[in-house]
């Protein structure tokens, strides 16, 4: 006997009905699902029986019929993010249950709930599994993501961003030095978070299978807003803010002894080894300028940065119109975004309009466009680094008894340049105000989309999209700047070009009530394509006009195109069954331009899989864990080359020795070549990496708390890399295929909601915790050691080490006894350096993780974000500098009694038997520290990169509907706002986050970087 | 379409060809601004002709260098002068000119090199492409009879009726003459440096030269390259280090000591006076207690501006460096009926015309520097010495050869006492040509050539 069931399932928030819910009667096979009405109806037994309702993105709900025979069922929106549904590959949506790859999806909320203009940062310290890093604090900064440790040797690490699925560019595009002048952002930053609705990392290949060679290193899925599920109402949100900026750590500089050396005050002798601060009357430093007193008295000020940089402010504002109805949907945005710097007339402004629309035609057409275009401007973006135009150069040498408050005035009326002391450096506000690096990056991106519905569940969909830039630069010398005095300037300028195609079929079908089949059938066409002219003038002639017009001598130019195309097709086909066990295959092939004609060709596969043993096993079940799915993949993603590695070529002739101006052809009117100093390989094979994870999702009381974990290990062969050869070869590199690197780690994620009252109190907790460990596992035949890059010093290094982590800093360190003891030269009172460079130290941290603590009361809402990192390290040559030159708090100590360093001192007996016995001998304190070598000695700048970071705090209040009601307004909320407030790391002179290479893969290295920032501020929401 | 895809993939930024004729002045400036630059600076201190002031070059003045000292030097002259010079060699079978010109240029560049630093990569070394990426290592008397035996063969090579690099030749503008001169004139130096170790084969290959009337250098033949606008970045390398860092050095009192004690007019042209209107000098290794200016600068001559102007000249070989070897030769008594003191004169009056000083009185009887035959190696190597002040490398190679003048380490140097003997190898070698690059110390083993 049997009887039927009916009912209706309506949305608990809106009281909607819900079309399309699975309705189960559990422990059977027996289901149906519901009508567009929300009605449904179902044969059950005659006695008892309990249905189950579930929906992607709600709560399951379960329901004894009992003698029922209507069954109405309230169903409540799921936060949890274990039943969502994600976008996966080629913006294709999946249930991520059926997903067997760690993904972490992020939504608009956490995105931007600090008020961060920069979208790549806003990520800092909220996904597992990466490592982002905000390089300087100036504006317009790079900012670097690693996902899952570093996989290639010297191609870059940087994850590919895709938006709406279609990948854009997010190149730190650089033609001038990185270690010195101005450094520019990755283009990434064109995007504005606050057209963002949600962000999915995809970290393994197998993941980012589909989006091809380019999604090695990872893949940032971003989905824009749109007027989807408006229900015929227009929306218009309103978001403002302002915030300031400030330095988050200045260096600890000791406050006790004047400039100077030998205890004898001297302005511009370089050093802190002057005089006790006593307010005896000196000779004054500033007489240059005209009203200033012959002699002033001797005091300590705030040091020179502290007198020279400012607070930084940015205002961002942005309006959005959202609307559609079931069939089109739209949604329009402007913003701008405004920031001045910390250092003086720097700023830069990004602007956007974006346009995104919808529609679905009668005849099983849908249609889709969007396009955003963006300008990002900066009239100015400082200098940093080793350069006599450098202030943070200057400040590595600057006490804390000058004052620069005169030197705002900093031209004389005959144009002249007003400085002090020596002349050996230059004012930095002649520097900021006349020789300004401006940059203008004009850019359009978008896509067109059309898809035919063949059938339910069955839909094939052209989509073409393009990102295009123009980006260019402009650095400009003044005449009369010091190292400089003639005046130059360059132009530079990159035309950025990507068209990627895409059609493809998309299947998602329920095959009776036990199978789910899903799949993507494609083909991809992916050109890029940029050309750079960058071109300089060596002198000008008429002061601050910067244009070949009015240069002495000539101009000078290079030109460079650089194309490539990727064609693939691809395949994805995910099984499923009876919603708890899922298989999922895919495969691709590549045809890529940049390898070798006879074999341009590469495979490569992957197949993952997930099972919910909760709901296969439902007596897993219980009062504690309410749901667990385990998933494991394993996958390979292959990479071609650069362009034009296959063969070797010439250039114009010319050379330099690293010290002065060196020589340009034409010489003396001469044209001159040289072979280039790489050898060409015309045998390259694609790089792979190879990896595999497993991993659990864990729900507990109905997930209250949910954990995942995953622990993956990945293999990165066959990489193309430029290996420095013997130059008597008559070549520096050669390209080559080699080279193994391997990432293990593990990543976990733990959501929860400790507290939530009847009163309407909540707290909610997410930690997510990383560790990856990396290792170079093999090089080039019997080679050791691979340079990243150049780091800028003549004995610190960026190296990939073998045996070592990548990248190690490499150079010398001090020598130790078998206990670990320092040996100190008799002597010096120094420490003794090892006779060999080698690697002194690792740069990837231990472990990284990210606390966020979220607690809500009636519309105001706390959130709390704290950052941590354990190990790592970095070469700081600014630390280096505030030690050797006496500035650094620690030089005060011993300044009268002198130093004993604390180590031991070796001696050989005649019988070579070696014994230590602590060092005694007490040194001067600046011959100490005046004797260590600058950039000989790694130790003395390296510092322990572990921190701690209030990364992100907001307090917000939203207005409560009663109120609402009475007004135009939808929703109206207000917060306060704070990033990087606090930092704790063991040394007390930099932010150990902070890079010299920005994006760039020779991390560890710092000298004479900008600081980075703290910043607070308000926000303003309002949707009507 | 899929097999066209690699089509883009020519490169539309570099040849992948270039005609030789485009590849020699390259070659030219690259070793040549080597040698009058980076190559020339160490050794300018160490032989003490200059000194420090400053701390851009104390660690040099101090003997402190590394595997990284002399890296770019090392690695722009193979991998590029010498690079160049094998492709024209190796692209210009038809055009005989061609490669006894690059033949000639290969052979200087090989033996400064092999002067510099002893046993160098010769035989195995620029066959990159081929795939010897690992060149072993030949020792230096190999690579001299090698390069004489390259040298003959280009002198054999020229031919009138063929084409010549001119335009594009930035030191003899394709006068082939002029080359064969500088050919035997190489051959010249190259045999007399094998004086000390080899007085038998230095004698016969001298002699041979002299005798068979082979042409060399004469007066007004010197062999240099003209450098060009600061502006174009075509300037002269001292000029660069002058504009750049003009404080950091000047001229060091053991070479203005001995310009003193022979009354030397040529002070005037080597040297600048210093602020208080004299010449002086101070003592090699920058100690604590140099004499400062009101600025801050340390009192001392800095270098002619003969040799610091953008366009000042950087000479490979010049007819005095003939002359000399003739004198010299004439001294040992290698030639029979060699007038030895007329060869002397001769000598050191081409080295003042180089200069466009007048010699005077500098040579009469009674003056320092007038011929004595029992002091007359000791004269001739120490005018040798003055006449190749600024020409570092060849100061250094001629001081390591005769010992003379006897130079005093520099104070604060870091090697007890030892001036160094050769160049380091550079770490590019060290490290990507393990186990060929034989273990020497500066200090205590001096190249083959030199046994005192």
């Amino acid at each position: 006997q049997s009887r039927t069931v009916s009912g209706k399932v309506t949305g608990a928030d809106d009281g909607e009905p819900i079309p399309g819910v699975n309705v189960l009667l559990k422990g059977t096979g027996t289901g149906a699902s519901t009508d567009i009405e929300g009605n449904y109806k179902l044969t059950v037994p005659e006695e008892g029986g309990v249905l189950v309702f579930s929906f992607i993105g709600m709560k399951k709900k379960e329901e004894a019929i009992g003698s029922r025979s209507v069954v109405d069922v309230q169903m409540e929106l799921s936060v949890e993010q274990l039943q969502e549904v994600l976008v996966t590959g080629l913006g294709v949506e999946r249930q991520a249950k059926s997903l067997g790859y760690a993904t972490q999806n992020l939504d608009s909320d956490e995105i931007t709930k600090a008020a961060n203009t920069n979208l790549l940062s806003s990520l800092q310290g909220k996904v597992s599994g990466v490592q982002i890093n905000n390089s300087t604090g100036a504006v317009g900064g790079a900012t670097r993501i690693v996902v899952r440790g570093p996989t290639s040797l010297t191609n870059g690490n940087q994850p590919l961003f895709v938006i709406d699925g279609v990948p854009i560019d997010n190149t730190q595009r650089q033609s001038t030095d990185l270690r010195s002048g101005a450094s520019f952002s990755n283009s990434g930053a064109d995007i504005n978070p606050d057209d963002i609705a949600s962000m999915t990392v995809l970290k393994g290949p197998s993941a980012a299978a589909l989006y091809g060679s380019r999604a090695a290193n990872g893949v940032i899925l971003i989905t824009t807003k749109s007027g989807k599920g408006a229900k015929g109402k227009t929306s218009i949100t309103v978001n403002s803010s302002v915030t300031f900026d400030n330095v988050l750590r200045y260096p600890e500089f000791q406050r006790t002894y004047a400039t100077g050396s030998g205890g004898v005050y001297n302005p511009t002798g370089f050093s802190g080894w002057g005089p006790k601060f006593e307010g005896q009357t000196v000779y004054n430093p500033n007489d240059e300028w005209e009203g200033q007193p012959d002699s002033v008295a001797l005091t300590a000020k705030d040091q020179f940065l502290k007198q020279f940089l400012q607070t930084g402010t940015t205002f961002n504002n942005s309006i959005s119109v959202s609307g559609g109805k079931e069939d089109t949907h739209y949604r329009m945005s402007f913003s701008n975004a405004t920031s001045e710097g910390i250092v003086p007339s720097t700023d830069v402004t990004r602007t956007t309009a974006t346009l995104k629309a919808g529609t679905q035609l009668a005849n099983n057409f849908r249609s889709e466009i969007s396009a955003t275009y963006t300008l990002t401007q900066s009239g100015n973006i400082p200098p940093a680094g080793q350069t006599q135009t450098s202030f943070m150069w200057q400040a590595l040498y600057t006490g804390v008894d000058l004052d620069i408050s005169p030197w705002k005035d900093y031209e004389a009326p005959d144009g002249t340049q007003l400085e002090y002391g020596s002349g050996f450096w230059n004012n930095p506000y002649w520097v900021v105000n006349k020789n300004r690096t401006s940059q203008r990056r004009d850019r359009v991106n978008g896509k067109v989309l059309l898809g035919y519905k063949f059938a339910e569940g069955i839909e094939l969909i052209a989509r073409v999209g393009t990102d295009v830039y123009v980006d260019a630069r402009k650095g400009r010398t003044a005449i009369n700047t010091v190292a400089n005095v003639d005046g130059a300037f360059y132009e530079d300028q990159f035309v950025y070009n990507q068209l990627n195609s895409d059609l493809f079929l998309n299947v998602d079908k329920e095959i009776g009530s036990d199978f789910s089949i899903s799949g993507v059938l494609g083909i991809n066409d992916n050109r890029r394509r940029v050309q750079n002219v960058f071109s300089s003038a060596p002198a000008i002639v008429v002061p601050d006009l910067y244009n070949y017009s009015n240069i002495d001598g000539q101009p000078t130019a290079t030109n460079n195109l650089n194309e490539r195309r990727l064609f693939g097709v691809y395949g994805n086909l995910n099984l499923g069954f009876r919603n708890w066990a899922y298989i999922d295959f895919t495969a691709r092939n590549d045809w890529s331009s940049t390898l070798p004609a006879d074999a341009n060709t590469f495979f490569y596969p992957s197949v993952s899989g997930s099972v919910i043993l909760t709901e296969a096993i439902p007596s897993l079940e219980n009062d504690y864990m309410t749901y667990l799915k385990l998933r494991g993949n394993w996958g390979q993603v292959g990479n071609d080359a650069n362009p034009y590695v296959l063969s070797s070529v010439y250039g114009q002739g010319g050379t330099f020795d690293g010290l002065f101006n060196g020589i340009n052809f034409p010489f003396n009117g001469v044209t001159g070549f040289s072979a280039g100093n790489r050898i060409g390989t015309p045998d390259l094979i694609p790089e792979i990496t190879t990896s595999w994870e497993i991993g659990a999702e864990i729900g507990f009381w109905n997930d209250r708390l949910t954990l995942d974990a995953t622990y993956f290990d990945s293999q990165s062969s066959n990489q193309i890399f430029n290996v420095n050869i013997a130059p008597s070869s008559g070549y520096t590199t050669v390209t080559r295929n080699a080279g193994l690197m391997t990432n293990k780690g593990i990543e976990l994620l733990l959501t929860g909601t400790p507290i939530r009252t009847k009163s309407g109190f909540r707290w909610d907790i997410q930690a997510n915790w990383t560790k990856v460990d990396n290792k170079v596992e093999e090089l080039f035949g019997d080679l050791e050691q691979l340079n990243v890059g150049r780091a800028g010093f003549t004995s610190v290094s960026s190296v990939a080490y073998l045996g070592q982590p990548y990248p190690v800093i490499y150079g010398r360190s001090w020598r130790r006894n078998d206990a670990g003891e320092v040996i100190v030269s008799q002597s010096t009172g120094l420490p003794v350096l090892t006779n060999e460079q080698g690697p002194v130290a690792k740069v990837i941290p231990d472990w990284n993780g990210g606390l966020r603590n979220n607690f809500s009361y009636k519309g105001i809402d706390l959130s709390i974000l704290f950052e941590m990192r354990k190990g790592g390290n970095l070469y700081s040559s600014s630390v280096s500098h505030y030690r050797v030159n006496g500035f650094a708090k620690e030089t005060e100590l011993g300044r009268e009694s002198g130093i004993v360093f604390n180590g031991v001192a070796e001696s050989i007996s005649t019988e070579g038997d070696t014994t230590y016995t602590k060092n005694s001998l007490v040194v001067d304190n600046e011959s100490f520290w005046s004797s260590f070598s600058l950039f000989g000695d790694t130790e003395l700048g390296l510092v322990d990169a572990s921190f701690i970071k209030l990364r992100e705090v907001s307090l917000g209040y939203g207005l409560p509907k009663s109120i609402l009601d009475k007004t135009p307004f939808g929703s109206v909320y207000v917060s306060a706002v704070g990033r990087n407030l606090w930092l704790s790391t063991p040394n007390p002179y930099i932010d150990p986050e902070v890079s010299m290479f920005g994006a760039a893969d020779n991390q560890g290295y710092e000298y004479a970087t900008i600081p980075s920032t703290k910043s607070w501020g308000f926000n303003l929401k309002f949707t009507f | 379409c899929l097999e066209d895809i690699t089509e883009i993939n020519e490169n539309p930024n570099n040849p992948e060809a270039v005609p030789s004729n485009f590849l020699l002045p390259s070659a030219q400036v690259q070793g040549t601004y080597y040698l009058g630059g980076e190559l020339n600076r160490a050794a300018s201190f160490w032989v003490q002709h200059w000194a420090t002031t400053g701390g851009q070059y104390q660690r040099i003045d101090r003997y402190d260098v590394t595997d990284a000292t002399f890296n770019n030097a090392w690695a722009q002259i193979y991998a590029g002068a010498l690079n160049d010079l094998q492709i024209i060699i190796d692209q210009s079978e038809e055009l005989p000119n061609y490669r006894a010109q690059a033949r000639i240029m290969k052979a200087y560049y090989f033996q400064m090199m092999a002067d510099l630093f002893g046993d160098i990569p010769y035989t195995e070394a620029l066959n990159g492409v081929a795939g010897n990426i690992t060149p072993a290592y030949d020792e230096q008397r190999d690579v001299y009879s090698d390069i004489i035996a390259e040298l003959d063969l280009a002198i054999d090579e020229v031919d009138e009726e063929s084409a010549v690099i001119a335009t594009e030749d930035l030191i003899a503008g394709g006068d082939m003459a002029l080359w064969i001169k500088f050919a035997n004139s190489i051959k010249l130096v190259a045999y007399m440096r094998l004086s000390e170790v080899d007085e038998n084969a230095a004698r016969d290959g001298v002699s041979a030269i002299l005798n068979s009337g082979a042409p060399i250098l004469e007066s007004g033949d010197d062999v240099e390259l003209i450098f060009g606008s600061r502006l174009e970045t075509n300037a002269n390398p001292l000029f660069q280090q002058e504009f750049n860092r003009a404080t950091d050095y000047g001229a060091s009192d053991t070479f203005v000591a001995i310009l003193e004690d022979l009354n030397d007019p040529r002070v005037g042209t080597l040297l600048r006076r210093d602020v208080n209107g004299d010449y002086s000098g101070v003592p090699n290794g920058n100690p604590t207690n140099l004499p400062q200016d009101g600025s801050g600068n340390t009192i001392v001559s800095r270098i002619g501006t003969v040799f610091v102007q953008e366009t000042s000249p950087v000479p490979l070989l010049t007819y005095y460096d003939v002359k000399f070897v003739e004198a010299e030769a004439a001294i040992r008594g290698w030639v029979n009926g060699a007038n030895a003191q007329q060869l002397y004169e001769e000598a050191v009056t081409a080295a003042f015309d180089y200069y466009g000083v007048a010699v005077g009185n500098y040579l009469d009887s009674g003056q320092p520097a007038a011929y004595d035959a029992n002091n007359a190696y000791d004269q001739l190597m120490t005018q040798r010495y003055i006449s190749l002040f600024a020409r570092g490398v060849e100061a250094y190679n001629e001081w390591r050869r005769s010992g003379i003048p006897a130079l005093t380490p520099a104070q604060n140097n870091i090697s007890g006492g030892i001036i160094p003997l050769r160049y380091p190898y550079v770490n590019a070698e060290l490290t990507n040509n393990p186990g060929n690059p034989p273990a020497v110390n500066i200090f205590n083993d001096p190249v083959e050539w030199d046994v005192n």
